[in-house]
């Protein structure tokens, strides 16, 4: 676990590399485009060489012995069990958002969310999610005439 | 003139739809992700069964009113629905969480006033003069305002100068996903037709703060945004004493700014934070609960807004996209703005900027009882708050282009944001960044077209010459300060 600032800039660094190898490497591909002064992939890789060397000054730097580290202020093990819940919601929402419907997923990720966090008894989660789907039903929906996925109220 | 027009703008039918606007523009700014933009387009079908100055009127005041509510979401739950109001959610939101929601939202609206309606003054006397300014700006003197706008990242970046140019870069690097502005070479989409169309920065401003907020809260078991039960409702002659310079100055930068067509609030914005932050007497709380930052970002937004009529009615010229929704309504009643309109159609012209100033009062009274209202947002449990801006910010996302990738967008930099604060990494650069690159790499390119690939373009014309010096300078200036104090250089902690 990356318990301090020192450890968390040398993964920076690492994720940083990584991703600017993956730029460099992706824009060798890129075509010549008509028209231009520039190539379009100068900029692309100009940036990705900026990631990569940026990074490695992150990790050389977190290695230096003049660096004041510090703690990261990370949840203890109650905390972690929250933020994957969360997580976890907002990603089950999106992927059934299609499927289901906006105004279903809604709904259940709504009541779901207020009855697990806020402990609140079942019929107020539940009240809060009907309130609020109505309210985006009535005013998305229906007024601004928003066209979210339907899923399968779509019939 | 405008006496002529007051007369016309106060006619029963001109406020009626006026406060319409003024209302529907205040929702829609209140509501993240749903942009004016969006409301006029909407809205536009409707007005066919009205006269050209009310619905003119109309869609006029849902664009400036929007400005005013943008704010709303930024300062209490750090949703700031559109790139103009990050820099106001950076500080708002702190000012909120120390139970100041209200009066910081009180100065937002005050500062909305006062930004507005210097704008429309500046509008009224001098639109043909200044017009002229704005027709000067080719694509160097934009890659030139764009490279100003990327300085301020040193400023933004706080004591984590390294973190904050590395966050840029990734801003950046995200940006030029999808088809290159000039030549319509697909870059960085490994295949993905879905990734043609690039990845808009909306999504990604909700999910490095909104997301990422509802993920810093739930790990600590925050019960609400303010745990006290204490909170003021109205600024205090103190917080107007601290703000009304910032207010002006930033809506004099806002209005100059809003004259060039393409430079848009969010542009504005950044600046505004930035040149407050060098003239405030206390620049270390800015990224801490500022009401002077504040003041200066709404101050900028609104004026850049107004500022923004003044190529539109000159020569027809839209500054963003709400305006040439709002061209393409002039045009649906057979009128084209610009010389011609003003010798054509006085009288419909000045009803228009009379009703701004109309609309500027309207919005004043209407947004100011509403603060208490909206502060008590800061009193909902958070349990409950948290998936009410989960599901806002969703539709928000998924309203830019219909599509699912822009959600997932949204939770992946919420992801990226969380881990970004907790390593110390400043979030507003890469925002910065991620806003500015479209407008920086087309200038670029079709400046170096125009030269025959010579970068001495941007030293030998006098606009961008002092934009470029101006930037140069603070890019200098910064990273002398961190040289001088090579501590520094070493972060502990983010300033903004």
């Amino acid at each position: 676990m990356l318990k301090t600032l020192r450890a968390g800039d040398g993964a920076s660094g690492v994720f940083l590399i990584v991703v600017g190898a993956i730029a460099l490497a992706a824009s060798t591909t890129i075509a010549a485009g008509a028209g231009g002064r520039l190539h379009p992939r100068t900029l692309p890789i100009a940036i990705g060489a900026l990631l990569v060397l940026g990074g490695a000054w992150l990790i050389v730097r977190a290695r230096s012995k003049q660096y004041q580290d510090q703690a990261i202020d990370w949840p203890d093990r109650a905390g972690w069990r929250n933020w994957y819940a969360a997580l976890a919601l907002m990603a089950l929402y999106a992927a059934l958002m299609q499927a289901l419907g906006f105004i279903t997923t809604t709904f259940i990720f709504i009541a779901a969310f207020i009855w697990y966090f806020g402990k609140f008894k079942p019929w107020v989660a539940l009240a809060w999610g009907f309130g609020t789907v109505a309210f985006i039903y009535l005013l998305f929906i229906r007024l601004l005439q928003m066209e979210l996925p339907a899923g399968w109220l779509a019939f | 003139m405008l006496a002529q027009g007051f007369a016309s703008a106060l006619s029963p039918i001109n406020l009626l739809f006026a406060l319409i606007g003024c209302i529907a523009g205040t929702l829609v700014g209140v509501l993240p992700g749903l942009g004016p933009t969006a409301a006029i387009a909407m809205l536009l079908p409707l007005t066919t069964m009205l006269p050209p100055a009310p619905a003119i009127i109309m869609m006029a005041a849902i664009y400036y009113g929007a400005m005013y509510g943008g704010s709303t979401t930024a300062i209490l739950v750090n949703i700031p629905g559109e790139a103009s109001s990050v820099p106001t959610a950076i500080d708002g939101y702190q000012l909120n969480q120390q139970g100041r929601g209200g009066p910081t939202l009180g100065i937002s609206a005050i500062t909305s006033f006062v930004a507005g309606t210097i704008g429309v003054v500046g509008l009224t006397f001098f639109a043909p003069l200044l017009s002229q300014v704005a027709l000067a700006f080719g694509p160097p003197e934009y890659f030139a305002l764009a490279f100003l706008g990327l300085s301020l990242i040193i400023s933004l970046s706080g004591r984590a100068l390294v973190k904050g140019i590395l966050a840029a870069a990734f801003g950046l690097l995200t940006a030029m996903i999808g088809l290159d502005p000039l030549t319509g070479v697909a870059r960085l989409t490994f295949g993905q037709p879905l990734l043609m169309a690039g990845i808009e920065f909306v999504p990604i401003i909700m999910g490095l703060f909104a997301i990422s907020e509802v993920l810093l809260n739930v790990e600590s078991s925050v019960r609400g945004i303010l745990s006290d039960q204490k909170i003021e409702w109205l600024p205090s002659w103190q917080d107007l004493k601290e703000t009304w310079a910032a207010m002006l100055r930033s809506g004099f930068l806002g209005f100059f700014m809003g004259l060039i067509p393409g430079c848009s609030p969010a542009v504005t914005s950044f600046m505004a934070y930035d040149m407050e932050k060098r003239f405030s007497k206390h620049p270390e709380k800015f990224g801490k609960g500022a009401m002077d930052a504040v003041a200066a970002v709404e101050g900028a937004n609104n004026a850049t807004a107004s500022g923004g009529f003044v190529p539109l009615f000159s020569f027809g010229i839209p500054s963003g996209p709400a305006l040439a929704v709002l061209l393409g309504g002039f045009m649906m009643y057979g009128l084209q703005p610009g010389p011609r309109l003003m010798t054509e159609q006085p009288q419909l012209l000045w009803t228009i900027i009379a009703s701004m100033y109309i609309g500027n009062v309207m919005l004043l009274i209407l947004n100011l009882p509403l603060v208490g209202v909206w502060a008590r947002m800061a009193l909902i449990p958070f349990p409950i708050l948290g998936p009410l801006i989960v599901a806002f910010t969703f539709i928000g996302a998924y309203s830019l282009r219909f599509q699912m990738l822009d959600i997932w967008i949204v939770l992946l930099f919420g992801v990226i944001g969380y881990l970004m604060r907790k390593f110390g990494f400043p979030v507003a650069p890469m925002v910065l960044a991620a806003v500015l690159a479209k407008m920086l790499e087309t200038a670029l390119m079709q400046s170096l077209v125009i030269s025959q690939g010579s970068a001495l373009i941007f030293f030998t014309r006098p606009i961008s010459v002092v934009f470029m010096i101006v930037a140069l300078f603070f890019i200098a200036r910064g990273v002398w300060l961190q040289i001088r104090t090579p501590a520094a250089n070493i972060a502990l902690e983010s300033d903004v």
